[in-house]
């Protein structure tokens, strides 16, 4: 009677369980990659962004794709690990990493050619619970006795990297690093152990606050001793479609300041 | 006679096809670690490895590494013996319920292990955990926790099949000959399900040394503080320095291939790992 349940000891069950899961992941496979839309060439363009940056820039590609008809394909990851990637695969159109520090370098080491921009800034602030028991007002205030401070890693984020020159500019680097109670992969981390009420103070982009204005209290960083970095876009030189790729720089160039905006970045004031 | 003959010839020849279908697929899976490996080396030099094996933030990192996943996976076994004896042995209400909970940090992904874990250090009972002095959120011991939590349930499973599998028949013999039930334990069961016992930990361990997203979340990825080889590779392949994540990764590799390779021909007498 309960014979049918006993399926799963027979060999065929197994095979056709296998079969289903090669259709069902060929099904989505087909799905994912082969787009309606392509490019001239018959490739789709292929973009490498900083990960900081994915919702502007995929609202941006979005419009882009319903606009022109071109099939872009995205990959996000931090900028360095992107530079990896390129440097690996010798392949892909655009990069749009979170600093130009990143464009540079991959046009020093062969990768990048043409740089525009910028799109927009990455501009560090200082965030703190609502009830500020550190009682910060001003970077100055992070050398303090009792802050203890959440930061993105300071070589391996692009804001770590700014957080990390503008604590030489304030000339208390040691007294503030010694404040550092953890350093963490992102932004959008050290924001979500503050809220879980860890540590009482970090340093973030300014756009990583927009969700978190209710929640936590920004205090900006003197414009005198605060770093702004450019968010550029870079074509490869690996490119296929070159023509494309500039169109699309130029899109981005064009459109993309007021999207950033609208996604909480300060952006290139338009005239 | 003739066709019962051929008919065994054709059993033989299937049995021999068989086989070689076997053999085929373990030499191709070999053959593929192999060539991932060879791609790794491929990318690094040996300069760079010489570097990387100067380097002092890589010293702290090697030693924080093994201090903290022995320490996580001493206390996943002793976590483990019980639950997975227990497990395996009693019939309880709920027992595949709870036998499922240790499913879930095998499941989910680290990260989401590790935010969980930050949640319950951090607001659901950091305070009161603080006041006993134990403080796990972007701490040393927050990295053994989360190499603990997600090692632990490889050593319940492992350690609950060995003694699923044992002969229960030994244990009673010992007992009719007049040993009590601990003295079964230690002096039976134990002896018994010692290869299991060293799977199930060797298993733990492996996973705790690789780990990532958990400790990550939990622990913080400080430099020189809570820096395991894991975050050493993480942090330098973020910087964009690749050689010097891979040259990293390699010697981690190599590290732990060694000791599990030593282990392993050790115990080889009596034990299959």
């Amino acid at each position: 009677m309960y014979r049918f349940l006993r399926l799963w000891r027979t060999p065929g069950f197994w095979v056709a369980l296998f079969i289903l899961s090669l259709v069902a992941f060929a099904g989505c496979a087909a799905q994912g990659g082969g787009g309606d839309y392509q490019a001239e060439d018959g490739q789709p363009l292929f973009i490498y962004v900083g990960a900081n940056l994915k919702e502007p820039v995929s609202e941006l590609i979005q419009s882009y794709e319903a606009e022109t008809g071109v099939k872009i394909e995205q990959t996000y990851q931090n900028a360095g690990a992107l530079l990896n990637q390129i440097a690996t695969m010798k392949k892909g159109d655009l990069y749009i990493p979170g600093g130009m520090d990143f464009a540079l370098k991959a046009r020093e080491q062969g990768h990048g050619e043409k740089i525009m921009g910028p799109i927009a800034y990455h501009t560090p602030v200082i965030v703190t619970p609502l009830e500020n028991p550190a009682k910060i007002t001003s970077i100055l205030d992070l050398a303090g006795p009792g802050v203890e401070l959440v930061i993105p890693d300071l070589e391996a984020t692009a804001i770590g990297v700014m957080a990390s020159r503008v604590f030489d500019n304030t000339g208390l680097k040691e007294e503030i690093e010694a404040n550092i109670v953890a350093t963490l992969e992102s932004p959008a981390k050290v924001l979500g152990v503050l809220t879980m009420g860890q540590g009482n103070a970090g340093i973030v982009e300014y756009s990583n606050t927009a969700r978190y204005r209710e929640e936590l209290k920004i205090i900006e960083i003197d414009p005198r001793l605060n770093e702004i970095d450019e968010i550029p876009i870079v074509s490869l030189v690996y490119t296929t479609n070159q023509a494309l790729a500039e169109n699309f720089m130029e899109y981005m160039v064009e459109n993309g300041p007021s999207v950033f905006e609208g996604h909480g970045f300060k952006t290139p004031v338009k005239e | 006679m003739d066709l019962k003959h051929q008919s065994r010839s054709r059993t033989i020849f299937k049995k021999g096809l068989l086989f070689v279908f076997f053999w085929g697929i373990l030499l191709l899976i070999i053959l593929f670690f192999l060539l991932l490996i060879y791609s790794l080396v491929s990318y690094s030099n040996y300069e760079t490895v010489v570097n990387v094996l100067r380097d002092p933030e890589f010293h702290f990192a090697l030693k924080f590494t093994l201090g903290t996943s022995l320490l996580a996976t001493a206390l996943a076994t002793i976590v483990a013996l019980p639950c997975g004896y227990l497990l395996s042995r009693y019939r309880f209400p709920g027992r595949a319920f709870f036998d499922t909970l240790f499913d879930i940090p095998i499941i989910l992904p680290p990260l989401v292990s590790g935010i969980a874990l930050l949640i319950f250090f951090g607001p659901f009972l950091g305070e009161q955990l603080a006041r006993l002095g134990i403080k796990a959120v972007f701490s040393p011991l927050g990295v053994v926790i989360a190499q603990w939590f997600i090692a632990a349930p490889f050593a319940v499973k492992t350690f609950k099949h060995t003694f699923s599998s044992l002969d229960r028949r030994m244990e009673k013999v010992a007992r009719t000959l007049g040993f009590t039930p601990t003295m079964v334990f230690y002096r039976v069961t134990m002896p018994l399900a010692r290869n299991g016992i060293i799977g199930g930990i060797i298993m733990a361990w492996a996973r705790a040394l690789g780990e990532f997203g958990a400790t990550a979340m939990l622990a913080g990825i400080t430099r020189m503080k809570t820096e395991t080889l894991s975050v050493a590779v993480f942090l330098n392949m973020s910087i964009g320095d690749m050689k010097f994540a891979i040259a990293t990764a390699l010697v981690m590799l190599l590290i732990a291939l060694t000791l599990l390779v030593i282990l392993k021909v050790f115990l080889s007498d009596e034990v299959r790992v």
